[in-house]
Formats: structure tokens, sequence, C-alpha cells
């Protein structure tokens, strides 16, 4: 037990200088992680019409060859580069069954900066419970200023379609959102998918610009920036 | 009709019935005298006919009815052998077809013995069989049963699990939702230092920190 000692002491030194480093690199990564904003933006539809598959689409940049029914909620993630600054998309890919989603519809709901409704452009029903979940959203708080937006999924069953394209154009406008058809399966549609996040990313940053200002590092100097990047990848 | 009178009926066929058969012989007899009888009034009548042209040897003619009698028995005699020997022909005929039929009929019998031995065979393999499988069919029953009862406790199990999940779920749900309240809340915070430093001295860039800045970052699923 005594020959412990020195061998302990040493190690605290040793710990003590690792823990500089650390600290060092806890407080980059820290600044790194502070300065990436995360926007929580949930997915919200019926039961197969393809939610995870558009979340996976955006994230993983395919189309998944298998899907299960979602339990609870997946969580996804995708680092993006808006106007030069990181940003931390974060989808959460809710579950459409009743039981799978019932006990945890509150925390989809809590704090959540933008809301994507989904429905299937050859499933009316899909259309029609539009209604059902713009309910529940504002149900629980979901104050009109957080973009929402519409999307008709699986356009690339084209002769399957029940929807019409001016029925839901109608529908989006009452409620005052941007409808997006497209598809998660047809790789041509990619880019229209990702513009869905896109556009609501570069909305929310729009809109948050107030509350925390970007502070860009050039030149060894610090500069404000007000004004948008015109190098900008926002897609809208 | 009146009782007496079908008594009597009764009572009168029995006795022809009973005195039939020692009558019989009489009756033969009888029946053969007269046909003899017939036979010589024939012959009388022919005799006197031919009286006048011949002459017979015979005084009495008593030899001429001899003779001719004879004749005429051996006629029924001749007739009785040819009569009979076409029975026998036909007898033998039908026996021959008997013993045809007897033949027919053994193999018959030999082959409906032979299908009835297959055929309790069989029977003996089926009932080996059903035994088998009524044995096989209980012990099916029993795995059926307890596959059932293992089913349920799965299904209760994965009912379980999914609440386990769905609890998981909401448990990360909540520290996510957490986390990203204290980053928003780091955020702001950060902000209003870095306005308020900003505000009292011009900062100094630090190269380790803009290195951090261009860290990349991958894609997370
Ligand atoms: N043709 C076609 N099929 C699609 C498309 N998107 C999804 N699907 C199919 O639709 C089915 C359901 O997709 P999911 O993404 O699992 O549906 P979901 O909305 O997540 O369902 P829940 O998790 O139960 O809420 C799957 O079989 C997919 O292959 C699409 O764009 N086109
Ligand atoms: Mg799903």
């Amino acid at each position: 037990m005594a020959n412990e000692f020195p061998q302990n002491r040493e190690g605290t030194a040793n710990s003590r200088h690792a823990n500089l480093t650390s600290s060092l690199d806890l407080s980059t990564s820290l600044d790194h992680s502070v300065r990436t904003r995360i926007f929580k933006i949930i997915v919200i539809g019926d039961s197969n019409v393809g939610k995870t598959c558009l979340t996976f689409r955006f994230t993983g940049g395919a189309f998944p060859c298998k899907t299960e029914a979602t339990i609870g909620v997946d969580f996804r993630e995708k680092a993006v580069e808006i106007e030069g600054e990181k940003i931390k998309v974060q989808v959460w890919d809710t579950a459409g069954q009743e039981r799978f989603r019932k006990s945890m519809v509150e925390h989809y709901y809590r704090n959540v900066h933008a809301v994507v409704f989904v429905y299937d452009v050859t499933k009316m029903a899909s259309f029609q419970n539009l209604k059902t979940w713009i309910q529940e959203c504002n149900g629980h708080g979901v104050s009109s200023s957080v973009p929402r937006v519409l999307v008709g999924n699986k356009c690339d069953l084209v002769d399957q379609i029940q929807v019409p394209s001016n029925t839901a154009l109608k529908f989006a406008d009452s409620h005052n959102m941007l409808l997006f058809e497209t598809s998660a399966k047809d790789p041509k549609e990619s880019q229209n998918v990702d513009s869905i996040f896109m556009c609501l990313a570069c909305r929310l940053k729009a809109q948050k610009s107030l509350i925390y200002r970007d502070v860009e590092r050039e030149d060894g100097k610090v500069r404000l920036t007000h004004q948008p990047d015109p190098k900008s990848n926002c897609l809208c | 009709m009146e009782s007496w009178k079908s008594h009597v009926r009764a009572e009168l066929f029995h006795r022809d019935c009973r005195q039939r058969d020692p009558f019989s012989g009489l009756f033969d007899k009888v029946s053969r005298l007269e046909e003899m009888l017939d036979f010589h009034i024939k012959l009388w009548q022919g005799s006197s006919k031919e009286n006048g042209s011949s002459k017979c040897p015979d005084k009495g003619g008593t030899l001429y009815l001899r003779v001719n009698e004879v004749e005429f028995l051996n006629q029924q005699l001749k007739q009785k052998i040819s009569d009979l020997t076409s029975n026998i022909y036909l007898k033998e005929a039908e026996l021959q077809y008997c013993h045809s039929q007897v033949a027919r009929y053994r193999t018959e019998a030999v082959l409906l013995a032979q299908g009835a031995s297959c055929l309790k065979s069989d029977l003996e393999e089926y009932e080996y069989q059903l035994e088998c499988q009524s044995k096989e069919l209980t012990a099916l029953r029993l795995e059926h049963n307890t596959l059932r009862e293992e089913l349920a406790a799965t299904k209760l199990q994965k009912e379980q699990l999914l609440d386990r999940w769905l609890e998981e779920k909401k448990e990360e749900a909540e520290r996510i939702n957490k986390h990203n309240a204290t980053q928003e809340r780091w955020q702001r915070l950060t902000g209003r230092l870095k306005k308020r430093y900003r505000g009292r001295s011009r900062p100094t860039p630090c190269a380790a920190n803009s290195s951090s800045d261009i860290k990349p970052t991958e894609p997370k699923i």
C-alpha cells in the first residue's frame, strides 16, 4: 500500500498536466460546440407517408431499402453551413402510429424551431388528416412564428396520385405554409428534399440572427456580420 | 268360405298327399296296361282287315301278338335308350359347364382371398400408421400448446420491451431537449459576454480557436 504513494503523486502530476491540455481542448471544443447552433425540426404526419425515408434522404443522402414503423422518435442530425455559419440541423423523425407516439408527444413540440408536415400524395386520407396534425401542433403551444412547411411525398408514383397539386397548394396557402411536392425515393428529387430542410434552416437563421450574432475571424481581426454572406448556400 | 268346407278340403288334400305314393306304382302299371291294350286293339283291327288276304300260320294269333308286342316294347326301349343317351350328353355338358364354373369360382375365390389378405395387411398397416399419427398428433398438440404459451409470453415480453423502448426514447428526447435548451442558453450568454468584452477592449484573435473553427463536421444519422 505504502509504495503506491509516489506513483500516485507522479500520477497526480501527470493527470494535472493532462487536465491542463484537456481543458484547453475542452475550451476549444466547447467554444466550437457552443458556436454551432442547433435547429430542432420535427417531421409530423400519418404513418407510412415516408417521414423516415425523407429524413434519411436528407441526413444520409439515400433512400433506405427497408423501413420499420418508427417507435417514439428517431433523432437524425446533419451539419450544414449557411452563410459561413455551421449549423446542426436536428431532425426529429416522429412516429405516425398513435400507440408509438402518444406517450411522448409533448417532447416533440418542446422548444421546436420548425415543423414539417408530411402527407402521401397517393393517399387522400393522409392529406385530410393534416388538419388533425396541425391542431395537435397548435394545441401544444407552438407559436405561429415557428416556420412550418407542407411536404407531399411519393411523387414518383405518378399514376397513383390522389391529391392534386392545386388542392395541396390551396391548403398550404390557407395555413401560411410553403408546399414541397417531392419523393424520398427518386434520386433526382434528392436536392428538392434537401431544400425543404435548408429552406427552414435559412429562415430560422434569419429569424434568430437577432438573438445570436455570429463572430467571424478574418485576417486576425474580428468582424461582425450583419449582412448575409453573398456565398450563401441557402436554397430558398 | 264356411270353415267346415275348408276343413274338408284340407283333409282331402292331406289324404291325396298321403295316398299318392303307394298308388303311384299302380297308376303306372294301369297306364302301361292301357297303352298295351290300345296297341292290341290297333293290332287286332289291322289283323282283322288283313284276314281276308293273307293266312296266318299262327292259329290263335298268339305268336303274332307276342312278336308284335316284343317289337313294340323293343321300339319303346330303343326310344328310351336314345332319350337316356341324349340325356347323358346333356348332363355331361352340364357337368362340364359346372366344372368350368367351379374352376372359375375357385380362381376367383383364390384371388379374392389374396385381395382380402392384402386388404387385411393394408388395414393393419393403416392401423399402425393411425396409431403413430395419433401419437404424433398428441405430441404436436402438446407442442402447439407450449408454443402458444411461449408466444403469449413472447408477446407480453415484446409489449414490455416496447414500453421500455418508448420509455427510453422519452428519456432520450428529454435529454436532447435539455441539451438543446442548455446550448441555446450558453449561446445567448456567450453572445452577451462577447458583446460586453468587445465593448471594453479590442480582442486579439486566438490561433488555436480559429483552427478549431474549421473542423469539418460529419453528417450524423
Ligand atoms: N414510392 C415511394 N415509396 C416511398 C417513398 N417514401 C417512402 N416510401 C415507402 O413508404 C413506406 C413507409 O415509409 P416510412 O418512411 O417508413 O414511413 P413513416 O412515415 O416513417 O411511417 P411511421 O414511422 O410509421 O410513422 C416504406 O415502404 C417506403 O419504402 C417515396 O418517395 N416513394
Ligand atoms: Mg418512420
